[in-house]
């Protein structure tokens, strides 16, 4: 009973976090949401992920648990990859912007 | 009469140089052009005295704090060029590949045939020492062009080009590496630009081999292709 409060506690606040955060990366903020509803509905009710896992061809509902956060992790990735290159383009602007400005003529 | 002295207004053809540690070639480079156009060259953060050689050549110099890539080395040479009242602008390497003569001669087309640009083709003109891995990789870059854009072009990832200043304006080069290359053929196909191609002599030396593309850049490109697309 403690640890499923707990988890729930968990994927409660992260749930919160992720509603209010803005996102770059809308794919990666709807999966973490997503995940936080089924990890809660699932804590308790275990045996439901289990059969869920069956419904879907995979034979254990830890197996599930394993891809499902796996592929968060790839969103996660993406996302990061993402913001890198955001950053790059702004860094590149303000690089051009520093360089027309002090250009020198001969 | 040559066709640098036929050129009318050269205070108004700008070439457009990106350089990245090529102290020991750009000044023989800016030399040859200045005194038919106006030069300026985009030091991209080198660690080298590549600026003050190209300044002491004649070329102006705008430089990149920070390396950034060929792509934005290019267009920050296109935005100065543009506030400097070009008319036409042209994308040259600064590694001595290029032939000042065709460039010219592209120049003419640009004016005469009212095209928004002139893209320069190794394989419609000739290349000097070109390895057949580089070979294989540019034909397969022209697939790739083919493919994705539609475009029929016969060299996709050819350096030398003209621009007009309508064309350079609305060009706007956001890919700041490599894949510069390929969303130039993107962008002449999703603006309208009208284009020519026109034979060109590319010229492989030891130095340009060294300093130029790897294949395993091919790869880079490619990411860069697919996460420029997500941005």
């Amino acid at each position: 009973m403690i640890i499923q409060l707990a988890f729930t506690a968990l994927f409660l606040g992260l749930l919160f976090v992720t509603a209010v955060r803005r996102f770059g990366f809308s794919p990666l903020k709807y999966g973490i949401m997503l995940f936080c509803c089924f990890g809660m509905y699932f804590v308790w009710n275990p045996n439901q992920m289990t059969h869920l896992a069956r419904m879907v061809g995979i034979g254990r509902g830890a197996d599930l648990i394993a891809y499902a956060t796996t592929g968060l992790f790839f969103l996660a990735v993406v996302a990061g990859v993402i913001r890198e290159r955001r950053a790059s383009d702004t860094l590149t602007q303000l690089v051009r912007k520093l360089a027309l400005r002090d250009a020198r003529q001969p | 009469m040559t066709l640098e002295r036929s050129i009318s207004n050269p205070t108004n053809l700008w070439f457009v140089i990106a350089a990245y540690n090529e102290g020991s070639m750009i000044m023989e480079v800016v030399r040859r052009v200045t005194p038919v156009a106006n030069v300026v060259v985009v030091d991209d953060g080198s660690a080298d005295d590549t600026a003050d050689r190209a300044l002491e050549a004649g070329a102006h110099v705008a430089v990149h704090l920070v390396n950034r890539g060929q792509g934005a080395a290019l267009q920050t040479g296109i935005e100065y060029a543009l506030s400097q009242g070009a008319a036409h602008v042209v994308t040259f390497d600064a590694d001595g590949q290029h032939d000042l003569d065709d460039a010219m001669a592209m120049v003419e087309v640009c004016r005469n045939q009212g095209v928004d640009m002139v893209l320069g083709s190794r394989f419609l003109g000739r290349t000097v020492n070109m390895p057949l891995s580089r070979r294989l990789t540019l034909k397969a870059a022209v697939l790739f062009t083919r493919l994705t854009t539609g475009l029929k072009l016969t060299d996709a990832h050819n350096g030398l080009r003209v621009l007009s200043r309508a064309a350079a304006g609305r060009l706007r080069i956001t890919q700041d590496r490599m894949a510069h290359a390929s969303e130039i053929t993107s962008k002449i196909r999703h603006l309208g630009l009208t284009f020519v191609e026109h034979p060109v002599t590319i010229t492989y030396t030891e130095y340009s081999l060294r300093k130029g593309q790897k294949i395993s850049n091919s790869v880079r490109i490619l990411e860069d292709i697919i996460i420029g697309s997500q941005r």
